[in-house]
This record gives structure tokens, C-alpha cells and sequence, in this order.
């Protein structure tokens, strides 16, 4: 039953990234830091299996992980940069422009 | 040389990219029309051998006919939106060298997506072709809603990252690979399937499904699609639509084929959803772009039904429908970007009131796009529809032809509204519209191919008849 912990873990981190998206109403960061939280819960799962089935795949997947955060990251942090230029502001709040 | 094409698509891009800050004056230009080049070739060195089937770096990518038809029509449908981009006039912070640049690169993922055949290069590849498209959305840097638009794109890409990552580790714990093969051979050897498999097929499904803008996930799509530049929502409107799908169809055909009663009933219930949220959601919108997303849905709905029975016919048919809701989308698309008034863009309903009475020819095509995504025969978007029908009810699912029947109708009523707008409606203020001949001979194009469909069936027929046997041979 060793495979329960790192899941119990896995799935906690991965809900409190979930709601961090969802119920959280204040600002943009939270939202990549929450992103990345989740991408990370991939990333113990595939470790913990790894090690469980005693099979390398797993670590290589989450290396790739690692570095396509990376590179999400990085975008999602222009992206603001550009939104916080033309509103002065990265508060949820203000993305409700196009709506219909 | 089995994966020349990518080869060449991906060197060129790097030269391209070398060479783009030396050319001094009228970049994008020049950089448009060398990108469109390469795709030619490399549309050269796909159909040179488009009947071979290889697996290449042990076992990541396979190299089948299903794949190679679906990097051709990605391929045709990008090299046309770069023509767009070229030939039509934009707003100046879209006249980069970089925007055909991120166009190649977005193109090179999903060529790989489509081939891909492990987990792992999924990932990546998709990876690779949605963050290139978040660049592109929030292109526009003078326009805020390009960047809301580019936000909300870039939370709801990456949320679908993160599910499909959790389904397919979930997957990788319990098969003990990330291989397609292995997790097919898995299921076939497992008298009874695991939950765990089933909810992280689920997963995986819901991530897709946030892809292609099936309902219920298909909240961002109207934004995005209003908020992006016109150009940006004509390309991400076409081929990463196609290729998503392509990844779709072969998930659920080979690895997952086995527990098609478990995710039969899911495909239902998302292509139900979506079809009625695609014609009830576009009545009372006035904005052509956010109505051409509601219709995306929708015909996202109408295809997804075809996977449900699993045969090789409804393969057949919904690669028949990917072709011709291209070449609509593409034509309606292609309107839109030259709907100008001084200069400016401009995209609601009213706008194309009596368009008609200024320009006869312009407005019978798009009447005739648009009768064709409505359906309404002998156009090639009833040939579609017939198709798929056809399938549906030959799996006895007359409840889901039923529906899909109704909502064509809702839908049929927000096409007609518009072919109503072009002839009967007073115009407001005049458009200078399509004032280059490259855009109305494409016009004439697109709707000659939609009237003419009808007459030559077989052809598509057999082309899809053939990809789709290349897909169930794996089995």
C-alpha cells in the first residue's frame, strides 16, 4: 500500500491547485502560482510510480514536465505584462471586457 | 528519410528566424512568403510517401496515412491563413516578421502531434503547438482585448495541461508505460478494466475536450475568438482544431479502443451538450466572430458524434467533414478580414446589411458558405452532415441523430439571419470591401467548392475510406 501516501499527496496538491484557480478572485499570479502547483502533483505522481514500478520513464516524463513549466510560465508572465500595460492593474476584476 | 517534413519545416523556421532581423525594410513580408514556401515543400515531402506506415524513434512517432492526410490538410489550411495574413490589411502591430515565425512553429507541433504515438511526445508536441498559440492570440499589443483575450486563453490552455498530465500519470502508474501499444496490449490482457484507468481516461478526455471547445468546456471559446485578431482566430480556428481532433481519434481508436462502452457514453454526452450550446448560444449574438465560435462548437458537436459507434465509416466520414468545415470556416473567415469601414475593422451582423446592393458577387459567396454550414443541400456541408447521420444511424443511436437533426435547424436559423442581413435589410453605411482581387478570386473559390461537392462524393469518399482502414490496422 506504499502507492496511497505519495497519492493522498499527489491529489491533495492537485485539488488546491484546482481551487486556487477557481475560488480565488483576487489576482492573475495566483492563478500561474496555483497552474503551477498542479503541474507539480503530475510531477510526484510520475516520480512515486517511477520508483514503484522501478522504471525510468517516469523521471524522464517529469524532467520533460519540469522544463515545459518552464517555458508556460515565462509566457503566461509576458502575457500579463502586456494585459498590466494597457489596464495598470493584473485584478481578476478587470478581465470581463468581452462578455455576451 | 521518413520524417523529411519535419525536418524541413523545422530547419527552415531556424533559418528563417536567422535571417528575419537582417531584412530591413517590409519583413513580414518577405518572411510571410518564405514561410509560405516552406510549407509548400514540405507539403512536397508529405505526399511523396503518404501510404507508408513506420514506427520511427522507438515507438514515440508513428508515421501512418491517417497522419500524413492530416499534416496535408493542417499544411493547406495554415498556408492559406498565411496568404490571408499577406494579401489583407492590418492594423499595424500585426505587420511582425514574427507572426509567420510563431505560425511555423505552432505548425511543427501539431505535425507532430498528429504522428505522435506515446504519451510523452503528446505532451510535448501539444505543448509545443498551444504555447505558440497564446503568443499569437495576445498578438495585437495595442489592443486590450487581444491580451484579455491572450489571458484567458493562456489559464484555460494551461489548466487542460495540467489534467492531462494527472490523467496520464494516473495511467502511467497503472500500465507501468507511457506507450500507446503497451496501453493498448494492457487492456486487451485485463479481464476487467481498473477504475483508475477509466478516470484517468476521463482526464484526458476532459483535457481534449478544452482543447477543441466541446461543451460543457467550451467557456473561453466565444472570448478568445472576439478578443484575438481576426487573422489569429481564422488560424486557431482551422488546423489546431483539425489536429486536436486527429490526436482525439486516434487516442480513443487504438489504446483506448477496448473500453469504447466506457467512453461512448462520455463522447455522447459532450457532443449532445455541444451541439445544443453551438446553435442555442450564437441566437443572440451580434458579433459575427463571437457567432463563428458558437458555430465551431457545434460542428465540433456534430463530428464527435460520428466517433461514437467506433467503425471505420465513422471515421471516414468525420474526416470528410474536418475538409469542408475548413473550407467554410476559411471563407467566412476570409469575409470577416476584409470587412473594413475607413480603415478600421469592423465585425458585427449589421455592418453586412444590405451588402448585396454594393457588392453582388461578394455577397452571393458568402451566402452560399453560409447556406453550407447551415446544411442545406446539394452544399458541401449537407454532404458532411448526411455522412455522419448516416452513421449514427446505422449504430442504431436515433436518439443522437434525432438531436442533431433539431439543433441543425436552431443552428440553420443564425445563418439565415445573416443571408437575410446581405439582401433584405437596408445598408447603413457603406464598406470598402474586398478591394483586392487574390481575396474575391478565393471567395469564388471557396463557395465554387461547396456548390460543386455534390458531384464528385466518391473522390473524398475513397480518400478517407483508405486513411481510416491505415488507423484500424494498428488494432
Amino acid at each position: 500500500m506504499q502507492h496511497i501516501h505519495f497519492l493522498t499527496l499527489s491529489t491533495s496538491v492537485f485539488a488546491i491547485g484546482f481551487l486556487g484557480i477557481f475560488v480565488n478572485r483576487k489576482n492573475i499570479i495566483t492563478i500561474l502560482m496555483s497552474i503551477e502547483l498542479m503541474l507539480l502533483s503530475a510531477n510526484i505522481n510520475f516520480v512515486g510510480f517511477s520508483y514503484l514500478l522501478d522504471d525510468l520513464s517516469g523521471q524522464i516524463f517529469s524532467l520533460f514536465i519540469l522544463v515545459v513549466a518552464a517555458a508556460e510560465a515565462a509566457i503566461g508572465l509576458a502575457i500579463l505584462t502586456i494585459f498590466f500595460k494597457k489596464t495598470s492593474s493584473i485584478s481578476i476584476d478587470n478581465i470581463s471586457k468581452l462578455k455576451g | 528519410m521518413i520524417i523529411l517534413p519535419e525536418i524541413i519545416l523545422s530547419l527552415g523556421f531556424l533559418f528563417l528566424l536567422c535571417i528575419s532581423p537582417f531584412i530591413k525594410a517590409d519583413s513580414h513580408k518577405y518572411i510571410g512568403y518564405l514561410s509560405l514556401l516552406l510549407i509548400f515543400l514540405t507539403q512536397f515531402s508529405i505526399v511523396k510517401d503518404i501510404f507508408i506506415f513506420e514506427e520511427v524513434f522507438e515507438g514515440f512517432f508513428i508515421i501512418d496515412s491517417f497522419g500524413s492526410f492530416l499534416k496535408l490538410i493542417i499544411l493547406i489550411s495554415a498556408g492559406l491563413v498565411l496568404f490571408f495574413y499577406l494579401i489583407v490589411k492590418h492594423d499595424k502591430s500585426l505587420n511582425r516578421p514574427e507572426f509567420s515565425l510563431v505560425v511555423l512553429v505552432s505548425l511543427i507541433g501539431m505535425m507532430f502531434m498528429v504522428s505522435a504515438n506515446n504519451l510523452l511526445s503528446l505532451f510535448v508536441s501539444i505543448e509545443l503547438q498551444s504555447l505558440a498559440l497564446y503568443i499569437l492570440v495576445s498578438f495585437s499589443k495595442e489592443d486590450l482585448n487581444s491580451s484579455e483575450a491572450g489571458v484567458k486563453y493562456f489559464v484555460v490552455g494551461s489548466l487542460s495541461t495540467c489534467i492531462f498530465l494527472f490523467g496520464s500519470s494516473l495511467i502511467y502508474g497503472l500500465v507501468g508505460s507511457t506507450d500507446f501499444s503497451s496501453i493498448s496490449n494492457y487492456m486487451t490482457d485485463q479481464p476487467d478494466i481498473p477504475m483508475i484507468l477509466i478516470i484517468g481516461l476521463i482526464f484526458i478526455l476532459v483535457s481534449i475536450s478544452l482543447k477543441i471547445s466541446a461543451a460543457p468546456f467550451h467557456m473561453w471559446t466565444p472570448d478568445v475568438y472576439q478578443g484575438a485578431p481576426t487573422i489569429v482566430t481564422a488560424f486557431i480556428s482551422t488546423a489546431p482544431k483539425v489536429a486536436v481532433f486527429g490526436v482525439l481519434i486516434r487516442l480513443l481508436v487504438f489504446p483506448f479502443g477496448e473500453i469504447i462502452v466506457d467512453w461512448g457514453k462520455l463522447v455522447i454526452i459532450l457532443s449532445i451538450t455541444s451541439m445544443i450550446i453551438g446553435s442555442l448560444g450564437a441566437i443572440m449574438q451580434s458579433d459575427i466572430k463571437r457567432l463563428m465560435a458558437y458555430s465551431t462548437i457545434n460542428h465540433i458537436g456534430f463530428m464527435l458524434m460520428g466517433l461514437v459507434p467506433g467503425t471505420e465509416e465513422g471515421i471516414t466520414a468525420i474526416s470528410i467533414y474536418l475538409i469542408f468545415y475548413l473550407t467554410m470556416n476559411l471563407g467566412v473567415f476570409l469575409f470577416i478580414l476584409n470587412m473594413q469601414r475607413d480603415q478600421i475593422n469592423v465585425t458585427t451582423i449589421k455592418d453586412l446589411s444590405g451588402l448585396y446592393k454594393t457588392e453582388p458577387v461578394m455577397a452571393g459567396c458568402l451566402a452560399i458558405i453560409l447556406f453550407s454550414m447551415a446544411g442545406i443541400p446539394p452544399l458541401a456541408g449537407f454532404v458532411g452532415k448526411l455522412l455522419i447521420l448516416n452513421v449514427v444511424v446505422d449504430g442504431n443511436l436515433f436518439f443522437l441523430a434525432i438531436i442533431a437533426v433539431l439543433t441543425s435547424v436552431i443552428a440553420a436559423f443564425y445563418y439565415i439571419r445573416m443571408v437575410k442581413s446581405i439582401f433584405f435589410d437596408d445598408p447603413t453605411e457603406e464598406l470598402d470591401i474586398l478591394t483586392n482581387n487574390q481575396s474575391k478570386l478565393l471567395m469564388i473559390l471557396f463557395s465554387f467548392f461547396n456548390l460543386t461537392v455534390i458531384l464528385y462524393p466518391q473522390f473524398f469518399l475513397n480518400l478517407s475510406a483508405s486513411i481510416a482502414l491505415s488507423l484500424f490496422a494498428l488494432k
